[in-house]
């Protein structure tokens, strides 16, 4: 089981994800900012990052460039989640060096199984 | 009385009605703080169930029974809350929120709430109508698209978009004419109808308002409606309307039949307009056939910029043969101004496939 990071602003989605993940298993820290979220990582190191991208501040796509640019986090298994279904912002996101997307609506099971399968995929 | 007695009466009168009106204001503040205090407090309490409801795979009866069974009071304090995970989760959690919303009713009360006379409480009846795809309200909801107030116009469209009944196809195209829906608010609606909204599509390209036959004929293209490629030609070849044909030659190149590239390639000839003729040459890149790279090469020194630009473009999506005309014409076989062009396009793939866009040679 391993310790991954939530960063998203709608306490209720927040709460979601981290009852659904902590159902699985994991240890989750929960943020509701950008800025919070790459606080939290240099303290704690989750093994995974889960990032909401519409976030106040600063963008879970920022977050993004800020963990690949720093030595310690460069490596670290980052999934984006957002409401923007549109091809160019997948793009966006993947090429700021994100493992995989999660569109909203979403399904927490397939949440779930998707956060197992980058951090399997990190692993091996 | 003297006027000194009436000024004091006077005065007196005001402080009272200013003290008053103080007490009225200061007490509306505490109570609407202690009701927010009392909301929060029984949304804490409620909220865990919610959760639990929507990210439960198994066993969510008992905790349905209970998010059922919740008084007036607590039901509203998670209300909201319960309204939005419903719009940003799919799967079981969907499922059990909206097993939780018809058991409380909420359906029938939002269809109720319709008819209200405040716009808020309209268009929120509308987006939890659409959440929950009820499809009984299209009725209704068909009727809001000609409500007085945008917001409540914008709600019952978006919420026809997500009930996706085809029955709304029609009279969501026909409230674009005046602009009394935002256009991509009606596009989003029927491409959610998808293959379905075809014949009201098809109608609408007849409309006597341009606005509804240039939507008609983008959403026909995006939704990949091959039997309507003779309609979008005869839009881009005869429609008085040059955002129609431009639409229309866009759409003919997401279709990309051997039908839509002669379409195309005949659009991008001197008769039509400098714009239907761009788009044409752009949509030529999206069809993607190689027989399209001779017509391509005749506008790369197009004096409409647009023209030869979208041409070179396309040029570089064509695989080799568009490649080597492109080179060909950097190295300046066709002119200057193509040449420009080529360069342009041939560093934009270079770039996107990962490569250092060539030094172009230097000037004699």
């Amino acid at each position: 089981m391993a310790i991954v990071l939530v960063a998203e602003d709608d306490p209720d989605i927040r709460d979601l994800i981290v009852f659904k993940l902590r159902q699985s298993g994991h240890t989750v820290v929960p943020v509701g900012d950008g800025r919070s979220a790459l606080g939290k990582v240099r303290d704690q190191l989750p093994d995974i990052v889960l990032l909401d991208v519409m976030m106040p501040g600063m963008s879970g796509i920022d977050v993004c460039r800020e963990l690949r640019r720093d030595q310690q986090t460069a490596d670290l298994p980052i999934i984006l989640l957002t409401a923007r279904a549109q091809e160019s912002d997948v793009s966006v996101g993947l090429a700021a060096g994100a493992d995989d997307y999660i569109v909203k609506p979403f399904s927490p099971r397939v949440l779930a199984d998707r956060v197992q399968s980058v951090l399997t995929r990190a692993r091996a | 009385m003297t006027s000194v007695q009436l000024v004091s009466v006077t005065l007196a009168l005001l402080l009272l009605a200013v003290s008053v009106l103080g007490a009225v204001i200061v007490t509306g503040r505490s109570v609407r703080r202690a009701r927010q205090r009392r909301d929060a407090r029984l949304a804490a309490e409620v909220r865990p169930l919610l959760i639990r409801l929507t990210g439960g795979d198994e066993d969510v009866e008992e905790v349905l029974r209970r998010l059922a069974a919740l008084d007036r009071r607590r039901w509203n304090a998670v209300r909201a809350s319960a309204v939005g995970l419903l719009g940003k989760v799919s799967g079981q959690g969907n499922a059990a929120l909206t097993r939780l919303f018809e058991e409380r009713g909420v359906a029938r009360d939002a269809v109720a709430d319709l008819s209200r006379r405040g716009s808020v409480r309209r268009a929120r009846a509308a987006t939890v109508l659409g959440l929950l795809r009820h499809a009984e309200a299209v009725p209704d909801l068909t009727r809001l698209l000609a409500d007085r107030h945008p917001e409540v116009r914008t709600a019952a469209a978006r919420a026809l978009g997500r009930i996706a009944e085809p029955q709304a196809a029609g009279p969501l195209l026909d409230c674009l004419a005046g602009g009394r829906v935002p256009s991509d608010v009606v596009v989003q609606a029927l491409i959610a109808i998808g293959p379905a909204a075809r014949p009201a599509l098809t109608k609408a390209m007849a409309h006597t308002a341009p606005e509804v036959r240039a939507i008609a004929a983008e959403v026909l293209g995006l939704i990949g409606s091959v039997g309507s490629v003779s309609a979008l030609i005869r839009a881009l070849t005869l429609d008085p309307s040059s955002d129609v044909r431009t639409r229309a030659a866009r759409s003919l190149g997401r279709l990309g039949t051997p039908a839509c590239l002669d379409a195309l390639t005949d659009a991008v000839g001197l008769t039509y307009p400098t714009a239907v003729r761009a788009e044409a040459a752009g949509a030529l890149g999206d069809v993607g056939a190689p027989a399209a790279v001779p017509a391509l090469r005749a506008l790369l020194a197009d004096h409409h910029y647009r023209v030869a630009h979208h041409a070179a473009r396309s040029l570089t999506r064509l695989g080799g043969p568009g490649t080597e005309t492109l080179r060909e014409a950097a190295d300046g076989a066709l002119g200057v101004r193509a040449a420009a062009h080529a360069r342009e396009a041939l560093a934009v793939l270079a770039l996107a496939e990962g490569r250092h866009p060539a030094r172009p040679a230097p000037a004699p």
